[in-house]
């Protein structure tokens, strides 16, 4: 978990601690440290900003009513992005036909280092399309997905976090990255011409 | 061997032995397919790995102490209500008999007469006070005096809980009113 693990680990130990023996503050530092990956993570499994937002509050007040059941051995990151993961599982089992706006699927946010507005605006497109593909997904496939590919999480910890033996997460990943290319290819038939070009380059003539 | 097998085997080459690899590649140089799906597979990787982190809007923080808060006023409300439930179910259940037996003992003439009424009301303790023992004397024999009296405590108790509930809540929405 490469990505979460960017936190220094003596401020999260610390205010552990205090959130652990009852300190309102000490639970305000941890979210301010785990509100990102926690909020992108619901993002990335709900697919608009308001029930991100809406998730990821939820994720943190579970996690504050039930600190006293955290088990130390365990990642502080990984127990919270799993409480986070398995309500979003629920909210998309509970509304299961869950329309997305393509305003929300804008991904406002996206940093370009290079000001090339062709570029920005194509990799825009590629990426509206990438998350909805992704939100086309089962609950559990794209969970495993995004832990994989957002967080950087091994096998081992996506199984730990989403309560699954290794071999499932092994094959939802297996079925999920199938599922993905096989709905690029349908919605960019030419792709294997594009093979070799760099994505941005313009066709050569 | 078979595209399907290919086609699996290209989604999970991290499990594959050497000699698995050299098949698929063998196998992609002449399969379209296969290299059609490989290279989509590796322009989506590619674009979810450059997605930044989407960030909650400023005062994530402030905005989730109110919702706590909002959360421990509906908690309270919550425990009111069922104590209220509680001690009403338990006030109907002794109050409705005792009610009955006054309204169906006592003659409309009667309800004019002070005195009358005085006479009626005695009478009507004295007929609940014999319906209670009537209901309490065959449960004095199974229920020991000890947990008679316990019971008794806890009918109380929980009616003085239910007026502090009630107490603090109704200071908590002065409060609260008052602040807004």
């Amino acid at each position: 978990m490469a990505r979460v693990e960017e936190k220094n680990p003596a401020d999260e130990v610390y205010w552990l601690e205090q959130a652990l023996h009852g300190d309102a503050d000490g639970f305000m530092h941890l979210i301010e440290l785990y509100q990102k990956p926690v909020y992108n993570l619901c993002y990335r499994m709900l697919g608009n900003r308001e029930d991100a937002e809406d998730a990821a509050q939820e994720t943190f007040l579970r996690a504050y009513h039930h600190l006293q059941k955290y088990d130390r051995n365990r990642a502080f990151a990984t127990w919270l992005l799993s409480i986070a993961a398995h309500h979003c599982i629920d909210q998309l089992r509970k509304n299961r036909v869950h329309l997305v706006s393509i305003e929300d699927l804008g991904l406002g946010d996206i940093s370009d280092p290079l000001p090339n507005p062709e570029r920005k605006v194509v990799q825009k497109d590629e990426q509206q399309k990438v998350q909805k593909i992704l939100l086309q997904l089962s609950e559990l496939d794209r969970a495993a997905i995004i832990f994989y590919y957002w967080y950087d999480m091994t096998y081992e910890e996506i199984s730990e976090t989403l309560h699954l033996s290794l071999s499932s997460v092994k094959s939802r990943l297996h079925r999920a990255r199938k599922e993905m290319a096989i709905r690029w290819l349908e919605q960019n038939p030419s792709t294997r011409i594009e093979v070799g070009r760099k994505r941005y380059e313009t066709p050569v003539i | 061997m078979r595209h399907r097998l290919f086609e699996e085997w290209l989604f999970s080459q991290d499990d594959l032995n050497s000699a698995q690899k050299d098949l698929l590649d063998k196998h992609k140089q002449n399969c379209q397919r296969c290299q059609s799906l490989e290279a989509a597979w590796n322009e989506v990787s590619l674009y979810m790995e450059e997605q930044d982190w989407m960030a909650p809007d400023e005062d994530f923080g402030q905005r989730w102490q109110s919702r706590l808060k909002q959360y421990k006023v509906m908690e309270q409300q919550k425990h009111a209500y069922w104590a209220f439930l509680l001690t009403s179910g338990g006030a109907l259940i002794f109050g409705i008999p005792f009610l009955i037996s006054i309204f169906t003992t006592s003659p409309l003439l009667e309800m004019w007469s002070f005195f009358y009424r005085v006479s009626s009301l005695v009478e009507t303790i004295q007929r609940w006070l014999s319906f209670l023992l009537m209901i309490f004397q065959p449960l004095g024999v199974l229920i020991p005096s000890a947990l008679g009296i316990g019971i008794g405590f806890t009918v109380w108790g929980s009616m003085l809980l239910w007026l502090i509930l009630m107490r603090r809540l109704h200071l908590i929405g002065s409060d609260k009113n008052g602040r807004e």
